[in-house]
């Protein structure tokens, strides 16, 4: 686990609202490293969100650098961010954002159309990909015709259909009650352990947040990792009304 | 990966099945006027431009309804570099003794002899049809639309009652119908048993004149206006196209107007598509932003767009003038008794060849009108779109 998958260095990231300066990130520093699963846990407005989309390559930050994967994606283009993203990252949605019109196959499927791949190759892994998360007998369902966890396991599908690296989850179990979320949390704990993927999960649910290795506790823009805090104890001060999992 | 991006592009549509036709059926009635419409304008400046100027029109210069004496025919058919000939007259008249307006009729009487190379169209009548043309003197032969609307048979016979003073009653027996489209509306009946039969012998509406040359038509037509200039009754001779172009002369106001309504179709349609266009990529919105979270590069998504709105624009204008063309045959050919309200459609048949253009045209529209909303769909921002739904 020392080989460092995600670097975050003084990561400053700014907008503005109006002629107001809103500064969102202040001075963000981390490494996560292969094989973690990774929480990002905080209060609403503190910046989780914001510094998920640095990771993801899905926007720039203001100052400070983003490495994933030994790559510096601070300063690349659009264009070349979007074809980064379609093989470094895979991303799950809280609300799936599955494509309405296409069959469960065709969504996973929808990635590895920009890929220069063979039509059975990209059948194959689509295939694979909803074999893994155990929807092989929902291929030619919409996503109209499958449930809330079902879907999830087609956008978790989506995400690993080009075997990234990295795995990052914003909510990903904010939409689905009890049981369902069990099942998508275990999914994910399955693929972290099974592919050795690293999983970098943002979340406002104690217990999806009790299911990461390590947690990382942001408030008002800054990381409140580097407190020395143990896992048990950063869950008790997020959560500080949930009965925690041992 | 093109065929699948077209699949994308294709099921795209199917997103919001109500708004997409309805979207296609308003292009398909605006591409069906703009084929109607614009085959018109186009006949008319084709038939002034591209007239054939080896045919003469010979009337009378001073008088409506013009009254050419039979004398003048064997003068002017026989003068040097006449090649053919032919006479018009217009008999028109009631199929009742009681006149309904409904029931009147109008039979061009020409010279038998030279009815196929003489009248456009008409070198398809088969050769037995042509012999019993000739040897029959009460023939007329009746375009196919006409033959439906009235409801007539081969060999029928009917008496047209001459609706002018003095009244005559002329007799008529069909004996086949005129194959085509140009003529799918008229009658056409003998000179010669017309002048017998109506007792007037002596006058002729017109004399149209084939001539073996360009040039010669020229020379023609002046020594013909010169010779009968200060004769009683004067002549005047003109081309086929000039004659066209005298009547749309009187029109180019209209043909005008008629081009500026074309115009306002054009803009119309892309106004339409853009419309939909931009409707549907403000609600798709938060797809795009996943699309380019998965990879999707800004032209990729701008292409899809663009994509759906050449389809549905294709589409719609091959269906819209399809559907024109269809309409247009099958009056032309009297499958469908429509010549009553779709007399229209039967001056101007729009050929096939026109669905081809309308499909390119419709496409055409379809990018025009879908580069703005493309061009908005390409600055989505994910973050920004998942800011909002958080």
């Amino acid at each position: 686990m020392s080989d460092v998958i995600v670097q975050v260095d003084d990561g400053f990231k700014e907008y503005s609202r109006g002629s107001e300066r809103v500064e969102v990130l202040k001075g963000v520093s981390l490494k996560i490293y292969r094989g973690e699963f990774v929480a990002l846990i905080g209060p609403s407005g503190s910046g989780k969100t914001t510094l998920l989309n640095l990771i993801a390559g899905l926007d720039q930050p203001t100052r400070g650098r983003v490495i994933i994967n030994s790559r510096d994606i601070s300063r690349m283009s659009e264009s070349e961010l979007a074809r980064w993203r379609t093989t470094a990252i895979g991303f799950v949605f809280q609300f799936y954002h599955l494509i309405p019109v296409l069959t469960a196959y065709e969504n996973v499927e929808l990635p590895l159309l920009l890929l220069n791949m063979s039509a059975s190759r990209r059948r194959k892994q689509a295939l694979n990909a909803l074999a893994l998360v155990g929807l092989s007998h929902r291929l030619t369902h919409r996503p109209g015709q499958l449930s809330g966890g079902e879907q999830q396991r087609v956008g978790i599908a989506r995400a690993l259909v080009t075997d990234p690296a990295l795995v990052v989850a914003d909510e990903p179990t904010g939409d689905l009650d009890g049981r369902k979320k069990e099942e998508i949390l275990d999914l994910l704990q399955q693929l972290q352990e099974g592919l050795n993927k690293t999983i970098l999960m943002v979340t406002h649910d104690h217990v999806a947040a009790s299911r990461a290795h390590r947690l990382l506790r942001i408030s008002d823009g800054r990381l409140l990792e580097e407190a020395g805090e143990s896992r048990e104890e950063a869950l008790a001060l997020a959560f500080p009304d949930a009965k925690l999992r041992p | 990966m093109l065929f699948k991006f077209i699949i994308l592009v294709f099921k795209s549509l199917g997103r919001n099945k109500v708004r997409t036709a309805l979207t296609g059926m308003a292009v398909i009635v605006l591409v069906a006027i703009y084929a109607i419409v614009t085959n018109v304008t186009a006949t008319v400046k084709s038939k002034i431009t591209g007239g054939d100027q080896t045919r003469l029109i010979v009337s009378e210069r001073w008088t409506m309804p013009s009254q050419i004496p039979v004398r003048y025919v064997s003068e002017i058919a026989q003068i040097p570099g006449v090649k053919s000939f032919t006479t018009w007259t217009i008999f028109v008249g009631f199929l009742d003794k009681i006149p309904q307006a409904d029931r009147q009729v109008a039979v061009l009487a020409v010279h038998p002899q030279t009815l196929r190379e003489m009248h456009d169209g008409m070198d398809e009548l088969p050769d037995e049809l042509y012999d019993e043309w000739l040897s029959t003197k009460d023939a007329v032969l009746v375009g196919a639309a006409m033959m439906k609307k009235m409801n007539w048979h081969v060999g029928q016979q009917f008496t047209v009652f001459g609706a002018r003073f003095p009244p005559v009653d002329v007799p008529f027996r069909i004996i086949g119908i005129i194959p085509g489209g140009e003529w799918s509306s008229a009658m056409f009946c003998r000179q010669d048993y017309l002048s017998d039969a109506s007792n007037n012998a002596d006058s002729v509406n017109a004399i149209l004149l084939s001539v073996e040359s360009e040039e010669r038509a020229k020379e023609l037509a002046s020594e013909v206006s010169k010779d009968y200039e200060n004769r009683q009754p004067a002549l005047k001779v003109e081309t086929e196209s000039a004659g066209v172009a005298r009547f749309a002369s009187r029109s180019t106001a209209v043909l005008q107007i008629i081009d500026a309504v074309v115009a306002i179709l054009l803009i119309n349609m892309v106004i339409i598509l853009s419309n939909s266009i931009s409707i549907s990529v403000r609600e798709r919105r938060v797809e795009m932003a996943v699309l380019k979270v998965l990879g999707f590069q800004p032209l990729h998504i701008a292409m899809m767009i663009i994509g759906e709105a050449m389809f549905v624009g294709g589409i719609a204008g091959m269906i819209g003038t399809g559907i024109v063309c269809t309409l247009s045959t099958l009056t032309v050919t009297g499958v469908l008794p429509l010549a009553q309200w779709n007399s229209f459609l039967l001056q101007f048949p729009v050929p096939w060849t026109a669905v081809a253009w309308s499909v390119l045209l419709g496409a055409g529209v379809g990018l025009t009108g879908s580069v703005f909303p493309a061009m908005a769909s390409r600055k989505v921002k994910v973050s920004d779109v998942f800011a909002r739904i958080a």
